[in-house]
């Protein structure tokens, strides 16, 4: 079984020789064969560069790189990577600026193994969740009290609105997804921003798919700005609304 | 065939049906025969509002419990730090920071 780990990059200099070595250790760890698809989107840091050296050192059978004219949107990043360059049957999604821990990838995986022996509850997505408040493992580290207001304030409106049965961290961009499940669900979103995660969500729901949490705590970025403004608030909203008219 | 409904299509149908029981309350109350008490009226003539207020009461304490116990790591910065030193090292023994640091 391999796994893709596509990590979409634009200006992740600093972070992308650390996550990428990160994940080898924990995939070597498990004895887990993997591959990282870099998408990188002309980052002006030379992020590509970076990548390349990488891939001079693990290998191209380990690290693949697609390089992009400029920054064209995360959905595309995920989608390219998925069609164009990916071969794992396991896919897993996950921020590379050290928000993610890649040691939670596998329990992720060992749910999704428990479950492949029972077809009534066979989970197709496993989803890292900053809200599974009974779990002492899930949560934050580094929000302040009005990031934290205004992200549960997202996820209440959001749960009230879409009911997304057994799914707490709607917005959360960490995920092990069936191969299947990711092909067929990726290029029917539409939204962007902070609903894009969201979306895909209650599309792999309406499909049927079975989804399920695993406690993650999220670590607020080390070496970037905040992207939590009014224009992603104002994406959000419209997000929330489109998947409540079409969902 | 199971017909799936849009949220928004459950959303007015238990519109719809609020809003009939709450006409079907309004009219019960006038058709008594005596005139309905001023608490009574302000009930069920207003009960719409007192429904958005509860609602808005209920979604402030959901934010409000998720706030509270939405855990706080603090102490995972530092140990990611450390493990980012420990990692850069590592980088840096392998030849990986050297071949594209200027």
């Amino acid at each position: 079984m391999l796994y893709s780990v596509i990590l979409p990059t634009y200006n992740e200099r600093e972070n992308l020789p650390i996550i990428v070595f990160m994940l080898d250790q924990v995939f070597a760890k498990h004895n887990l064969q993997y591959e990282i698809v870099i998408v990188d989107d002309n980052s002006p840091d030379g992020t590509l560069q970076v990548a390349q050296t990488l891939q001079k050192h693990y290998g191209k059978e380990k690290i693949a790189i697609l390089s992009r004219p400029g920054k064209l949107g995360l959905g595309s990043a995920y989608l390219e990577g998925l069609q164009k360059v990916s071969k794992g049957q396991r896919i897993i999604i996950m921020d590379a600026d050290l928000s993610h821990h890649p040691k939670y990838i596998p329990q992720m995986i060992r749910i999704m193994d428990a479950s492949s022996s029972n077809h009534n509850k066979k989970v197709d997505i496993v989803s890292g969740s900053r809200y599974l408040l009974q779990s002492p493992e899930s949560g934050v580290c580094g929000w302040d009290l009005k990031r934290k207001i205004t992200s549960r304030g997202a996820n209440v409106l959001a749960q009230f609105l879409l009911n997304p049965r057994g799914c707490t961290d709607l917005t959360g961009s960490f995920r092990l997804y069936e191969r299947h499940a990711l092909e067929k669900i990726l290029p029917r979103v539409q939204c962007t921003g902070y609903a894009f995660q969201m979306e895909i969500l209650v599309l792999a729901q309406r499909e049927g798919y079975c989804i399920q949490d695993v406690p993650i705590v999220f670590i607020d970025r080390m070496y970037g700005e905040s992207k939590l403004g009014p224009r992603e608030i104002v994406l959000y909203l419209k997000g929330l609304l489109h998947l409540f008219f079409h969902t | 065939m199971m017909v799936v409904l849009l949220r928004w299509q459950i959303f007015s149908i238990y519109g719809v049906a609020l809003l009939s029981i709450w006409l079907a309350a309004r009219q019960a109350l006038l058709s008594q025969s005596d005139p309905p008490q001023f608490a009574a009226r302000i009930a069920v003539d207003l009960a719409p509002l007192w429904g958005v207020v509860l609602l808005g009461i209920y979604g402030i304490g959901s934010v409000a419990y998720g706030v509270i116990a939405l855990r706080d790591h603090k102490e995972v910065s530092g140990v990611l730090e450390q493990e980012v030193a420990e990692v850069k090292k590592e980088l840096q023994r392998l030849g990986i920071l050297d071949a594209y640091q200027k």
